[in-house]
């Protein structure tokens, strides 16, 4: 499992030094966070105050008690646009992370268990991916695919799944010379029912974890991208565009101010709810 | 003159989540020059905490509470440069896998020498010369070549012998070893085994010797003491509680061995034990 | 001298490398019904990598391994071959002999699964083993005769653990307790052979010998043959009938028990017998061979 380690980020380093006694409501607060921001991405859209599309209230207004967080330069609820942009972030970036940990674990699953030529030649093709800098070929993609959020999505999945196919492969090599699987082939599992019954429960959990400590970087990839003008396009009130639009306006705080934090809570909260996840997933710590 | 090691009462316990768990309940051990005093017990017993938390070795969430006093020193009260001043000068400790306690990117003349320089003021050839002194004493005898070498060019049996050279470089009084020769297969052990006797009959070293191999305990030890459960249960000289030991558990652990006094010689008492229902 | 159940002819094992090295070097030797072989030597003597080979996990470089007269065939992709699933195997670490995310019963299921899938619709044909397993699953009611168990309970009643446990995990057990479920899951296969690669020497001294009881006695209890591997010959010779000493990837002693643990012949096998420790607190040190003594790897004849 110690595979999954250089993944583990900074944040979640620091997090472990702390003590566990403060660390409880630190992973509470996280959780009750990131909850918040999923429910808002159900309901979000149906309890705003205004429409996050319609430009009726005075342009700039700074953050009052009728706009929470004051107006855009079209005069639209920023509040509104803020608890708006969630639905499309969060659920970009979970579709993200879950599209990416799917193609990284078939390809990584393949190439561990085939082994041979197969593992060479995919294991080549993910270094090749590895090699680009992340941002950078996501740019590039994205702009040849042309600026739309799902071809954000893509561009991000391109750049996205290798770490994973590199995870579980090593996973699926070091348990494949586990004494137990070794015992299940000698009852006479096929080497697909092994893999199924003996390899894939065991590298679930590591890889569910690598995934859950992903979303917060995949929200700030497809922000990124946006804020770059290479995904949402206006008016969808996505937070890397609000941002984006509000660098041309700097001296209204409240601009970038807003969407900013949102992006902050969300990536700092799903990292902690990751590392809570890990602690959980821990064969030796788990309960029964 | 050195008294050796002293532990009083010691306790240990882990802090988690849920509160503390109790690893060590109050250890009295004493180590007298000259002498090996063996800590046996089972996995779990807590001799390897013993040894780890008398030198300030224990994990970070532990709590220990008692004294072990090392002259008239209390071990437990050092902390910081005058627990470094002391540890590895003046007690030291071998652990049981050589090939994760030595550096494996040092070379052995190196790690020796950086050791010795640490604590004693000595020039960088004194201290290579200590060093190739230090090795011949543990019966690696290649000299000065044996110093510029990595300590994955020797034998496991080898390695663990400079890691006791290393542990003896600054003619500590006292040392701690923890398993020193599971790791060894039993051909390699006994050349070990004899070394340890050798040095601390030369050295008057007081040595606390911790192993669950009871048959190494009865090759090495001048005096036993037997922990279960973070207690010690039995403390005698050698030869009492191998023959005719005190406590019920001591008792049990013999009996379950081959070639023990009241154990297994022949597979008939194997037959028997296991019709008695001997538990885990 | 009933027929062998498995034999390895001549068996050889090349390590890639710059030379290769021999790990196993032309070993031979048999395994016949309802007898304990012992296999000692100390670490990289070749023994573990021959416990690989006779159960097919790797393939050897020289020679084969013949099964109920059958070669053996290594692991492919596919299933093992149905009736090699007779060479059953306990491993080194009570750690991970068990897939850590499945309930024990499953797993001991497995190995009830894997005898009936080999035994199939039992007939009487199928030789004097087969016959007398036929007798037993006739009677799955009989628990506490010699019989073979026939369910997951029945089975950890057999290794001496709670039937309740059977809706564990792994980890909530001792390490004797996994080896104890580990030999209750590999001997539900109702193996012809049961291989032990150093089954008990993670495990506390003081349950070592019992759990070595306990998988050997099972073993033959079954009819089977058991191969049991370890580096403590004092353990071994209380559990086995025929001794085998491997050195430097041969066999260089092969006898009786008994005999060789009273009468070593080998200047090897009389070193290591000297070199292990009495616990009868007579403090003696074991006698000391000299560093980088060699024996001959000619095989001591009795």
């Amino acid at each position: 499992m110690d595979a999954a380690r250089p993944k583990r980020r900074l944040l979640s380093r620091v997090w472990r030094k702390i003590p566990p006694e403060i660390r409880m409501p630190v992973g509470a607060v996280a959780f009750v966070i990131a909850l918040a921001w999923v429910v808002l991405c159900v309901v979000g859209p149906s309890i705003v105050p205004y429409d996050p599309l319609a430009q009726t209230l005075p342009r700039f207004s700074p953050p009052s008690s009728t706009s929470w967080f004051g107006t855009d330069e079209l005069g639209r609820d920023l509040f509104s646009r803020v608890i708006a942009g969630a639905r499309i972030t969060i659920s970009l970036a979970l579709l993200l992370v879950t599209a990416s940990m799917l193609v990284g674990s078939i390809i990584g699953v393949v190439a561990g268990f085939f082994g041979r030529w197969v593992d060479e030649v995919l294991m080549r093709v993910t270094d090749v991916v590895l090699a680009f800098p992340t941002v950078i070929l996501a740019m590039v993609t994205a702009a040849a695919l042309g600026a739309s959020l799902f071809n954000a999505v893509l561009a991000a999945l391109i750049v996205s799944w290798p770490p994973y196919a590199r995870v579980v492969r090593s996973l699926v090599l070091s348990l494949r010379e586990a004494d137990f699987v070794s015992s299940g082939r000698l009852l006479g599992f096929s080497a697909v029912r092994s893999m199924r019954v003996d390899v894939l429960p065991n590298i679930a959990g590591p890889t569910l974890v690598m995934a859950s400590l992903d979303i917060g970087n995949a929200a700030l990839l497809l922000s990124g991208l946006s804020f770059l003008g290479l995904g949402a396009k206006p008016p969808t009130p996505e937070w890397g565009s609000m941002i984006s639009a509000a660098v041309v306006n700097f001296d209204k705080w409240w601009l970038g101010l807003f969407p900013g934090l949102a992006i902050l809570t969300v990536v700092i909260s799903f990292n902690f709810l990751g590392d809570a996840l890990r602690d959980a997933f821990d064969p030796e710590a788990g309960r029964v | 003159m050195s008294t050796g090691l002293r532990i009083e009462h010691l306790e240990v316990d882990i802090r988690h989540e849920e509160g503390t768990t109790p690893i060590l309940r109050g250890v009295d051990l004493a180590v007298a020059p000259g002498t090996v005093q063996g800590l046996a017990g089972e996995s779990g017993s807590g001799k390897t905490m013993t040894g780890l938390a008398a030198m300030g070795l224990h994990p970070s969430t532990a709590v220990r509470r008692g004294h072990v006093w090392l002259d008239d020193i209390d071990l437990l009260a050092c902390a910081g440069s005058r627990l470094d001043a002391i540890r590895g000068r003046r007690i030291a400790m071998v652990f049981q896998d050589p090939s994760t306690s030595l550096h494996p990117q040092l070379t052995v003349g190196a790690q020796l020498t950086d050791h010795v320089r640490h604590h004693l003021s000595l020039t960088r050839s004194q201290a290579r010369e200590r060093a190739a002194d230090g090795l011949a004493r543990v019966g690696i005898t290649q000299g000065v070549s044996a110093l510029s070498r990595y300590p994955h060019e020797f034998s496991g049996g080898q390695r663990q012998r400079i890691a006791i050279a290393i542990a003896l470089a600054c003619d500590p009084q006292v040392v701690i070893m923890d398993e020193p020769t599971t790791a060894l297969d039993v051909t390699v052990q006994a050349g070990v085994l004899a070394l340890v006797r050798d040095l601390v009959d030369s050295l008057d070293l007081a040595v606390l010797f911790i192993t669950h191999d009871l048959g190494v305990m009865s090759a090495i030890a001048d005096r036993v003491a037997v922990m279960r459960y973070g207690e010690v249960v039995e403390d005698g000289e050698c030869a009492q509680v191998f023959t005719a030991p005190r406590h019920e558990y001591t008792r049990s652990l013999l009996a379950s061995l081959p070639g023990a006094t009241g154990g297994l010689r022949t597979r008939d008492d194997l037959v028997r034990l296991a019709e008695e229902g001997g538990e885990e | 001298m009933s027929e062998p159940v498995l034999c390895a002819e001549d068996v050889v094992v090349d390590y890639p490398g710059h030379p290769p090295v021999r790990a196993v070097d032309h070993v031979s030797f048999e395994i016949h019904p309802g007898e304990v072989v012992g296999l000692v030597g100390e670490s990289g003597c070749g023994k573990s990598t021959m416990a690989r080979v006779l159960t097919g996990l790797l393939k050897p470089d020289g020679g084969r391994i013949v099964y109920r007269g059958r070669p053996v065939l290594p692991l492919g992709l596919g299933g093992r071959a149905k009736d090699s699933t007779g060479i059953q195997m306990v491993f080194q670490d009570p750690g991970s002999s068990l897939n850590p995310r499945r309930r024990i019963g499953p797993q001991i299921q497995d190995g009830l699964d894997a005898a009936r899938r080999r035994l199939g619709p039992l007939s009487a044909s199928d030789g004097p083993l087969a016959a007398e397993r036929v007798a037993d699953l006739a009677h799955p009611s009989r628990p506490d005769t010699g019989s073979r168990p026939t369910t997951v309970t029945q089975w950890l009643e057999r290794v001496g653990m709670d039937p309740k446990d059977a809706t564990r995990f792994p980890r909530s057990f001792s390490g004797g307790q996994r080896q104890r479920i580990a030999t209750a899951r590999a001997l539900a296969a109702a193996p012809d052979v049961l291989i032990g690669d150093e089954p008990i020497s993670s495990l506390d001294a003081s349950t070592q010998a019992l759990v070595a009881y306990v998988m050997s006695s099972l073993t033959v209890a079954q009819g089977a043959g058991m191969l049991f591997i370890s580096h403590d010959l004092s353990v071994v010779r209380l559990i086995a009938d025929t001794l085998l000493v491997m050195y430097q990837g041969r066999v260089v002693e092969r006898g009786p028990a008994d005999e060789i643990w009273a009468d070593p012949r080998h200047p090897y096998t009389q070193a290591l017998l000297r070199a292990i420790p009495t616990p009868d607190g007579a403090r003696r040190l074991p006698a000391v061979t000299p560093p980088g003594t060699t024996y001959p790897r000619e095989e001591a004849q009795r």
